[in-house]
């Protein structure tokens, strides 16, 4: 992590244009890229437990829910401060951003819904179901945002229409920095999980003195 | 075929004639949407460009609203005596009751819509006699119900459900307000089925997934 | 014939984070009626829900006519009838229209006469046009025993099948279970009723904090007896 920071704030060169605002760029694009690489992982667990009703799916799809939700957050807001000094406006809704914004949206949805059902196995298979779905219906936001901006050229600007010119060291810059926050991604999930597992043992033993 | 179609076609019987007698869904539901799009209607008058540009923004604003009120509704009468449970406990499949719960949705939200065009048409002064313009109405609707299937069930059973309802439905159908929105304001500003015919894909397959998705689902969502 | 009508292995049921039913085992035969007492939340009600198919359990086996539960159920559901505390039924739809719906829902395709057996059978033809709503307790809830005998289940499930009834109703139900018993079905009725219980059923069950806690042959056992272990169970609970 330390490695990384120093990378991003020392060592990547300034940008021409953007200025020192740039260098919130490689927080910003792992967070969104990993935000929403939890859906894939709650859509096969959430799938998974649906079949089979293990208690483990489920305590992956919850983890990596909340720990996308966390990761979308930060994106959410690093987009912003980043977007208000490069194009004089802090939200556009070109596809990235909508869809960042949408699935995090889905993602409060996921984690209110468990708040609010009933403990165990029936507020799971709810939110097994929400999770399947949600993540199905990332596919068409993306694309309904991506065909509208299509029919609307004008408002074309978009961070990834950025990344052609990137020069090398910002290349490797961002990739070490991709990797540096899935190593962190993965961590958190799995605490969270093993959390999540403790807690299961503490109920049963509960259940157990009673 | 037969005895597959039968409990569905019983469950929308069942449905509309309950709901002629209780006049629960489809008269609230118009009034509100109305109200809502004559709302817009007034605040955008007088600026005739603008509003054919957002014409078909309002009337999709309108029918999301009035159409999640729906769905709190759809499964009220289920819920009166748990005629759901009766359901679960009877030999029908739960992709039965799906699909009986999903056609007696789309009828309903349907009639809305049939009543909403008209009035649309004259509050906006827009030609809405125009068969790509129902086309994209009905898939809209379809994708609505599908989904809206599916968390009118799942909400039944919830604490502050009327509230939960639209938390978890609204991201959800953002692709298919995007897509009706922008291929009516096509179709209305005198666009081709060419030009939309990608939105057109787009909805329908949505909707198909989502239907299967709905189907498969939905024994998770009614089991207590 | 081996054939186990309906044995239920270890059943387990937590519903936010309260232990409903716990390890739970159950056999039943053919032509045996068994009733189940016990102080409120003792786990009755769900049970009934479990094998209704209302209510998912989270560990167990339960196997009717010797075919796993969870697999092909639907012909298994069939050969179910169930009566819980809600009657199932639609209030703006007139009692015959409720009848047919569930015909049609189970998939039997001459309902006229079945709805017509039905109605005559519970006594319900002063009724038949009259909206659910407007009915009385106790008649809803003849409704509600005429809709689970639609399709002539072989195994009943009754939850609490006399509340609100009067004496005419109530000897109509005993009539019925006892028919019911002799032509080969099985019966599982959860009551408070201790009198209809004893009366109608062959082997009696006391649950408690979802175990059984005391079981009994009726015929073997006298009724001071039972009624002495089922008011100590129920006082300490309170």
């Amino acid at each position: 992590m330390t490695v990384t920071m120093y990378l991003i704030f020392i060592w990547v060169p300034t940008d021409d244009v953007l200025g020192i605002s740039q260098r919130i760029f490689y927080i910003h694009v792992p967070m969104g890229i990993l935000g929403l690489m939890a859906f894939p992982i709650v859509f096969i667990c959430s799938t998974t437990y649906l079949i089979t009703k293990k208690d483990t799916m489920d305590s992956i799809a919850y983890s990596a829910a909340e720990i996308g939700a966390l990761f979308l957050t930060i994106a959410l807001i690093t987009g912003m401060l980043w977007s208000k000094p490069s194009w004089g406006v802090w939200w556009t809704w070109s596809p990235q951003p909508t869809l960042t914004l949408v699935s995090w949206l889905v993602y409060i949805a996921y984690l209110m819904l468990r708040a609010y059902s009933p403990r165990g196995s029936q507020g799971a298979k709810y939110a097994a179901v929400l999770g399947i779905i949600g993540s199905v219906n990332s596919i068409f936001v993306y694309l309904a945002a991506k065909i509208w901006r299509d029919v609307h050229p004008e408002a074309v600007v978009g961070p990834l229409a950025e990344n052609d010119s990137l020069d090398s060291s910002m290349r490797i810059g961002l990739l070490i920095a991709l990797l540096a926050f899935s190593l962190l991604f993965t961590y958190l999930i799995t605490l969270r999980f093993s959390t999540r597992k403790t807690e299961q043992k503490i109920e049963r033993l509960q259940y157990e003195i009673n | 075929m037969k005895s597959f179609l039968q409990p569905i076609m019983a469950i929308l019987w069942k449905d509309l004639l309950t709901e002629i007698r209780s006049k629960e869904i489809i008269t609230p539901l118009v009034g509100f949407s109305v109200v809502t799009i004559l709302i817009f209607s007034m605040l955008f008058s007088g600026s005739s460009q603008l509003s054919n540009k957002f014409a078909s923004s309002i009337l999709w604003i309108g029918f999301t609203f009035g159409g999640i009120l729906g769905l709190i509704k759809i499964f009220s009468s289920e819920k009166e005596n748990n005629g759901m449970a009766g359901l679960s406990s009877s030999s029908a499949n739960t992709e039965q009751i799906y699909f009986g719960k999903l056609i007696s949705t789309f009828l309903f939200l349907s009639i809305v819509e049939l009543i909403m065009l008209p009035v649309f048409g004259i509050l906006f002064n827009i030609q809405i006699f125009i068969l790509e313009l129902w086309l994209i109405t009905l898939l809209g609707t379809l994708g609505f119900s599908a989904i809206g299937t599916t968390f009118s069930a799942m909400t039944m059973n919830l604490r502050s459900k009327d509230i939960m309802l639209p938390i978890l439905f609204l991201p959800i159908v953002i692709p298919v307000i995007i897509a009706a929105v922008s291929s009516s304001t096509e179709i209305i500003n005198g666009g081709s089925l060419s030009e939309i015919h990608i939105w057109l894909e787009l909805l329908v397959v949505f909707d198909a997934l989502f239907i299967l998705i709905g189907a498969w689902t939905f024994r998770f969502v009614t089991e207590e | 014939m081996n054939e186990q009508a309906v044995s239920i292995n270890n059943l387990n049921k937590i519903y936010d984070k309260k232990i409903i039913l716990k390890n739970f085992s159950l056999k039943i035969n053919w032509g045996q009626v068994a009733t189940i007492f016990g102080p409120n939340g003792s786990g009755k009600s769900t049970l009934i829900r479990i094998l209704g198919n209302i209510t998912d359990y989270d560990q167990g086996d339960i196997y009717i006519q010797n075919r796993d539960f969870k697999v092909n159920n639907n012909n298994i559901r069939k050969t179910i009838g169930v009566v819980t505390h809600q009657t199932f039924l639609y209030d703006h739809l007139s009692v015959k229209e409720n009848l047919k719906y569930y015909c049609q829902v189970f998939g039997i395709s001459n309902y006229f006469a079945n709805v017509s057996t039905a109605i005559e059978k519970f006594n319900l033809n002063k009724y038949r046009d009259t909206h659910v709503r407007k009915l009385s307790r106790g008649t809803q809830q003849r409704v509600a025993l005429a809709r689970a005998t639609l399709h002539h289940p072989r195994i009943l499930l009754l939850d609490e099948p006399d509340s609100g009834l009067d004496n005419d109703s109530l000897k109509i139900l005993m009539d019925i279970i006892d028919q019911h018993k002799s032509s080969g079905g099985l019966a599982l009725i959860a009551t408070h009723n201790l009198e209809f219980g004893i009366s109608v059923s062959d082997s009696l069950l006391i649950l408690s904090d979802g175990q059984i806690a005391f079981s009994t042959n009726s015929n073997s056992t006298n009724k001071e007896l039972f009624n002495y272990e089922y008011q100590k169970i129920t006082k300490e609970k309170l």
